[in-house]
């Protein structure tokens, strides 16, 4: 996570809505490997423009978020004023997002149905937060890329838009990374509902109150009703479906945290057997930052507040 | 979490409690420095050069930072939470290092 956003998130500190952020499954796909041709070469060029549009966002966010640190300088606590000067003082470096999607959207009706189309709305989600914008992409994507192989790392995206149809990728995608990332994509979702649902029992009096306001009335019933037991046993026969029947579909293609789903679903097997509230947690021997090593179970006696951390 | 962390090591100095860090990040000599000027006093596993897909994290699964657990005297996990809700982490501390003052006056 960038400092940029962990100091933003830091803002808005509250378990419920970190848990939505936390890291999914999008990967690269490796390039299709048809003979060349005059149509896949025009398809190759279209690629090539929208990954050019991909360098100029992420150039102007790094410059934004420099300006944007710049301006808060060594201020470890800043202010919600603060915050709101230093932002107004990045924003001329923001890209310039009417001006990438308008480009963004040329690419995609030259041909709304090819292999670059599909980058291009893709992109597309880094540019438009309302709603109805991003549920448009997701008709374009129903509509023309429903068998596309690469929609598979877009799983985990469409999951938090339109729930029915990764489960309907899951069951009729004819491509087994699709339906493999689809059921990954839905897993996720599943744990976080869990995940939620333990955090929000856990609040009282105000907070509580409040907490429900933000979630809105149903959402909170359905959080504070639903059965943690048999929620993680259902998860659980998902991730042996996976591990079974995807083990070798890749994850993260291409990343340093290039995996399988197979290893990706022991993690979560693992997890949810090992890692649980209530189970004694497993050993971690390693290194200290200073080179010395020494074991988790050392603190036994102690209660140990245990930070996954990074100044990044 | 760092400002909070410190005021906490602080308020317990004299109780049973730690933090234990698992730190991401991968350029040890940069980390030590700031380390050193944020007071980050406490002892953290350091996660390897691969950085967030460390051996140690990879294991936990972890896939948002901060991930935060808290554990019991007994290291059984009472907490886990992907951010960091200082209002909860604080319950939850004062919660268990109460049931282990109890404990131990019952001797068990």
């Amino acid at each position: 996570m960038s400092k940029l956003a962990s100091r933003r998130s830091s803002i808005v500190a509250f378990a419920l809505s970190a848990v939505i952020a936390t890291s999914g499954l999008a990967g690269a796909q490796s390039p299709a490997t048809n003979p060349p041709s005059a149509k896949t070469d025009a398809v190759a060029a279209r690629i090539a423009r929208v990954a050019d549009l991909e360098k100029e966002f992420t150039e102007a966010s790094k410059a934004e978020s420099k300006a944007f640190e710049e301006a808060l300088g060594a201020n470890e606590n800043p202010t919600r004023e603060q915050l709101t000067a230093a932002e107004e003082k990045s924003k001329p470096f923001a890209p310039d997002r009417a001006s990438l999607q308008a480009r963004a959207r040329a690419i995609v009706a030259e041909d709304p149905a090819d292999a670059a189309a599909l980058k291009a709305i893709e992109f597309q989600f880094k540019l438009v937060y309302e709603p109805a914008d991003r549920q448009a992409l997701v008709d374009q994507i129903e509509e023309h890329h429903r068998n596309s192989v690469a929609i598979g790392d877009l799983c985990r995206q469409l999951m938090s838009l339109r729930p029915k149809f990764v489960t309907e990728l899951s069951e009729k995608s004819p491509h087994a990374s699709v339906r493999g990332k689809a059921l990954a994509a839905i897993l996720d979702a599943k744990r976080a509902v869990v995940t939620n649902a333990e955090s929000l029992k856990k609040l009282s009096g105000d907070e509580l109150e409040q907490t429900k306001q933000r979630l809105g009335a149903e959402r909170s019933a359905t959080l504070l009703a639903l059965d943690v037991a048999a929620a993680n046993r259902e998860i659980l026969e998902l991730c042996e479906r996976i591990a079974k029947d995807y083990a070798e579909v890749s994850l993260y293609a291409g990343t340093p945290r290039e995996t399988t789903l197979g290893a990706w679903a022991k993690t979560q097997i693992h997890q949810l057997k090992d890692l649980a509230l209530g189970c004694v947690t497993p050993e971690i021997e390693a290194v200290d930052l200073d080179g010395v090593n020494f074991k988790l179970s050392d603190y036994r006696g102690r209660v140990v507040l245990l930070d996954f951390w990074g100044f990044w | 979490m760092i400002p909070h962390e410190r005021s906490l090591v602080e308020k317990y100095k004299d109780e049973p409690f730690a933090i234990i860090g698992v730190n991401s990040d991968t350029d040890l000599v940069k980390t030590k420095e700031q380390r050193a000027s944020t007071q980050v006093t406490w002892r953290s596993f350091w996660n390897g050069p691969k950085g967030t897909s460390g051996p140690i994290s990879s294991e936990w699964g972890v896939t948002g930072w901060p991930t935060i657990y808290i554990l019991d005297t007994k290291g059984v996990i009472r907490y886990k939470s992907v951010g960091a809700n200082e209002e909860l982490i604080d319950r939850t501390i004062e919660e268990l290092l109460a049931e282990a003052k109890k404990a131990a006056s019952e001797g068990k």
